[in-house]
């Protein structure tokens, strides 16, 4: 009886377990699912004029405000480099400066000579070396090859009084009876090498020789010789006279590299009064005055010539770690607005220089570290017209996942804009697929906002955008934004459209979203 | 007539002034003669002679005033499960609503009887209670602050809402009297040994954004009161939640002699004739002293968002990513709880009143009634139960109620004792048409056995 007493009330206990088991089985009271709806002022923005137009944050390139608050662009752009380079350049494209021989066969029919003798050996036929009376060198090699016979050669001894090495000591070769066919190189780093100047060649190395011979049986070697070879050449600096010395540069360079985003293939652009100046920095330490300059834009197959240059440039001399300067402005002429309106991805410039104006035998030296850079500057009053300009822009970095995360199912927006630029602005947001098609559009018709004046803000508020959900929302989850802005100064107005510092453009961006956030504590 | 008057001042005083706790499950366990059972709500009913119980015994129960429970869930048809219906909560929330919970389990119980009609007992027993206030807006804060069909702010703020939880082991020592052939009374003095505790001092929560939309301001002030660890903060001061750090504190060896506390149950039974029985009791009327992890937490802070500034001027970037996650840290920090050490305070523990009659009908039937009152720290829940027992034979008993409870009527209840002697079965509920009523504001269940040893 106790047993079973005992056994119903287990048995009552098990079946209460069960259904209290089945009962809460089929409920999850740790997950919650709440849609609250959303409205947000997601972002917003005030940016001035010198702001929005100084978005390259070049010390180059700045704006600045004048005492009328007129904004200013001014900037600065190296636009060529000039080395040593330029001037010297055989010497430094060359690897081998020497490569003669001198002949022995003058004494090949002596039966015993001993003699001392002088020969010159000439540098290569390609090198200009014009008034250079030295070269400092950081490294060469001076190679001696001495190509005789054993029956013949009892000694050589060669002394080239012109050439130094870094003790400042003359470079010799000795060459015994048994080194008939040898070869003996001299390490000229550091060294210093004369050049004495020739009319007839491009410059002539001294030897000093003493030589004994003896004939001591048949000879086998038809043409005895000497054979001298310079190479390996890299020079530290050139010495010599080389006023009035006329070169002629030829250059080319990248311009303006950051219109990537302009769709635009020119833009009419009409400056009021600026004052662009070609300039030239110096790091020789004689001047320079540049002549016959032309300046072209442009690209290989188009180019345009840039009018109103100066005739020429002189350039003062740099000096103790100071570069010289010399500038001149371009004439009130000049057609640079509609150069750079062309956006010309490269610069070509040729000048003709001429070293040390007026001074030809005063002695110079030029190193390779010396540089000149040439550059324009210029002062642009934003006074301007300008016709339509597209700009359009992939918003690399906008992850659209970040913003429309996961829990949002459906969202629209509109957008405030106060601007009182003096520019009429249109733009839109297109949110494009992996083919750079476009999914759909932002706003359901571009933004037009009117250009104002600072007295008279220009009010523009958006409709509301299309409602965004589902299917599409998920495509603009995984698109890439980009921002087509179309801008322009009033149009139909012959007033020039002044920007001022006080000038800005406000906006204010709106969200409604349906939300979905799952919520757990598992 | 002055008896009665005396009677009345006291029950008023006794409803509307302490803090007392009932239900239908009890006048069940009371008037079924479920003796250890009923000895915890009643100290002066006891066994009246010298006995050991093995009490594996349990209550449970949930219960609100404002939502049919079952009503509370819908079906999530993708997931196959059910899971909260915030439709429902939203529409049908009132001004006030309030929600509770209750485990209970007793070990055993003992008894001696004494010379001159004393009865002493000592029982092991474990109470947890949570409850929750809560105001309608809490709902419609989840429904954002916008309307996205027409385009409209939403405003709220939460006040007043509460969270309270107590958790504690009772030792209890009672002893009893005889007085006289138709009353007797009890009491126990109880020896309390406290877990956990929250205790909110108050909540003011706020979401205002202007009609403009301009900006959106999250405020709250919040402070509670806890004696946990598992809510900390770590030596960065982070704020973490760590439900495995709760044994530490539960357990007697890891907590002996800390957050004690006292109570006192006091309880008659008066017995004009033999049919007639009419029982009291105030029970849990008591403090505990809480030095154990004790903290005073208080959240109070404003953060207003105006918008990603992306003015060239402003530190905002482009990466959206990196923006929302500066907002989150900054609303983290600005809404980081300030945890402070606080020296030992104390608090009261959920006392509840009981007062109900039994009359017998005959042999067989029995009817009960039952008033009752739990007042819990932020409101006060009523109880009102009337019920029939019917004893088919010697060894069981039904009982079948029917209450007011949760400012709610129609409660069917119904219980049953099986046994006599040394085993007792027993299985109760204050609520049995919540198997079959999704609109049933509460479930609970108190089942047990006792096992007389000696």
């Amino acid at each position: 009886m106790k047993f079973s007493r005992l056994s119903i009330s287990f048995i009552l206990s098990v079946l209460f377990s069960s259904i209290l088991f089945y009962a809460c089985k089929k409920y999850k009271f740790n997950e919650i699912t709440l849609t609250p709806e959303l409205g947000i002022h997601l972002f917003k923005a005030n940016i001035s004029a010198s702001e929005l137009l100084n978005s390259r944050k070049d010390s180059a390139i700045y704006i600045y405000e004048d005492e009328d608050n007129l904004l200013h662009l001014s900037f600065e752009q190296v636009i060529d480099t000039i080395t040593a380079n330029d001037f010297f350049e055989n010497f430094y494209q060359k690897d081998t400066l020497i490569n003669d021989t001198i002949p022995l066969e003058l004494f090949r029919d002596f039966y015993e000579v001993t003699i001392d003798l002088e020969a010159k050996v000439s540098f290569t036929e390609e090198l200009d070396i014009y008034k250079i009376d030295s070269i400092r060198l950081d490294s060469c090699v001076l190679m001696l090859e001495m190509h005789t016979d054993s029956n013949f050669m009892d000694s050589v001894a060669i002394e080239i009084p012109s050439f130094f090495d870094k003790n400042g000591d003359h470079v010799k070769f000795e060459f015994s009876a048994a080194e008939y066919q040898a070869k003996k190189t001299v390490n000229l780093d550091n060294g210093t090498i004369y050049l004495e100047p020739s009319f007839y060649t491009n410059g002539l190395v001294p030897l000093k020789l003493h030589l004994k011979f003896s004939k001591k049986g048949d000879i086998n070697v038809e043409y005895p010789n000497i054979r001298m070879f310079l190479y390996d050449l890299k020079i530290n600096s050139f010495y010599g006279r080389f006023g009035n010395r006329k070169d002629t540069i030829t250059e080319s360079a990248p311009f303006i590299d950051s219109m990537q985003f302009i769709q635009n293939d020119s833009v009419f652009i009409n400056i009021n009064q600026p004052e662009i100046y070609l300039y030239f920095k110096n790091g020789f330490n004689f001047p320079f005055d540049f002549q016959n300059l032309n300046i072209q834009a442009g690209s290989p197959r188009h180019k345009q010539n840039v009018e109103g240059l100066p005739q020429s440039i002189y350039v003062s001399a740099g000096s103790n770690g100071m570069l010289g300067y010399g500038e001149e402005k371009l004439s009130a002429s000049t057609n640079i607005e509609e150069v750079i309106g062309s956006f010309p991805d490269s610069i070509y410039f040729y000048g003709e220089t001429l070293m040390n104006p007026g001074n030809r035998e005063k002695a110079n030296s030029i190193t390779n570290a010396d540089s000149m850079f040439l550059g324009m500057k210029g002062d642009l009053p934003l006074n301007l017209k300008i016709s339509e300009v597209i700009y359009q822009r992939k918003l690399d970095s906008v992850n659209m996942e970040n913003i429309l995360r996961d829990f949002i199912e459906a969202v629209k927006f509109n957008a405030e804009f106060k601007n009182n630029l003096p520019v009429n602005i249109s733009a839109q947001l297109y949110f494009l697929n992996d083919d750079e098609n476009i999914i759909t559009q932002a706003f359901k018709s571009p933004l037009e906002i009117k250009s104002g004046d600072p007295e008279n803000d220009q009010h523009f508020e958006t409709e509301l955008s299309n409602e965004f959900s589902g299917q599409i929302l998920d495509e603009i989850r995984t698109s890439q934004p980009m921002i087509e802005v179309k801008f322009l100064t009033a149009e139909g107005d012959e007033k020039m459209a002044q920007f001022l510092s006080t000038q800005n453009i406000g906006f204010d961006f709106y969200v409604f979203g349906k939300t979905r956030f799952e919520l757990s504590n598992e | 007539m002055k008896k009665w008057l005396t009677y009345s001042i006291l029950f008023i005083y006794l409803v509307l002034g302490l803090k007392t706790n009932a239900d239908a499950q009890d006048a069940t366990l009371i008037f079924t003669e479920l003796i250890p059972q009923n000895n915890l709500i009643n100290p002066a009913v006891n066994y009246d002679s010298t006995i050991i119980v093995i009490t594996p015994s349990a209550k449970f129960l949930i219960g609100n005033n404002t939502y049919g429970l079952k009503n509370s869930f819908s079906w999530n048809a993708s997931r196959e499960y059910k899971n909260w219906d915030l439709e429902y909560l939203t529409e049908n929330a009132r001004t006030e609503n309030f929600a509770n919970a209750v485990i209970n389990y007793s070990i055993f119980y003992i008894e001696r009887k004494l010379s001159h009609g004393f009865t002493s007992s000592f029982s092991l027993n474990h109470k947890s209670s949570f409850n929750f206030l809560f105001p309608e807006q809490l709902f419609d804060l989840t429904e954002g602050n916008a309307n996205y069909e027409t385009e409209s702010i939403r405003n709220y703020a939460v006040n007043g809402l509460s969270f309270n939880g107590i958790s504690y082991t009772e030792y209890s020592f009672g002893l009893s009297k005889i007085l006289g052939s138709t009353f007797r009374a009890g009491m126990h003095l109880k020896l309390l040994n406290g877990q956990y505790l929250m205790r909110t001092k108050y909540f003011d929560a706020s979401l205002y954004t202007p009609k403009n939309m301009e900006e959106a301001t999250l405020a709250a002030d919040i402070r509670y009161l806890q004696s946990s660890p598992v809510i900390n903060n770590d030596p960065g001061n982070e704020y973490f939640f760590d439900v495995g750090n709760y044994p530490k504190q539960y357990y007697l060896f890891n907590n002996f002699l800390k957050n004690m506390g006292a109570a006192i149950d006091l309880g008659f039974v008066y017995s004009p004739n033999p049919k007639t029985e009419i029982q009291g009791a105030i029970t849990d009327f008591g403090f505990i002293t809480w030095n154990t992890n004790q903290a005073d937490v208080t959240y109070n802070g404003s953060y207003t968002f105006k918008g990603f500034d992306l003015s060239p001027s402003d530190g905002s970037t482009e990466d959206f990513g990196e923006n929302i996650t500066a907002v989150a840290d900054s609303i983290k920090s600005t809404f980081s709880p300030q945890i402070d050490d606080v020296s030992a305070f104390s608090t009261g523990v959920n006392t509840k009143f009981i007062l109900g009659a039994k009359r017998k009908i005959n042999s067989k039937y029995s009817l009960f009634g039952l008033l009752s009152m739990h007042n819990y720290p932020n409101y006060r829940n009523y109880n009102m139960t009337a019920g029939t027992i019917f004893n088919p034979v010697n060894n069981l008993a039904v009982s079948i109620t029917t209450s007011y409870k949760n400012s709610h009527l129609g409660n069917l209840g119904a219980g049953m004792r099986y046994g006599t002697g040394k085993f007792q079965f027993f299985i109760s509920t204050g609520n049995l048409e919540f198997l079959i009523l999704k609109s049933s504001r509460s479930a609970n269940l108190t089942f047990g056995v006792n096992f007389h040893i000696y």
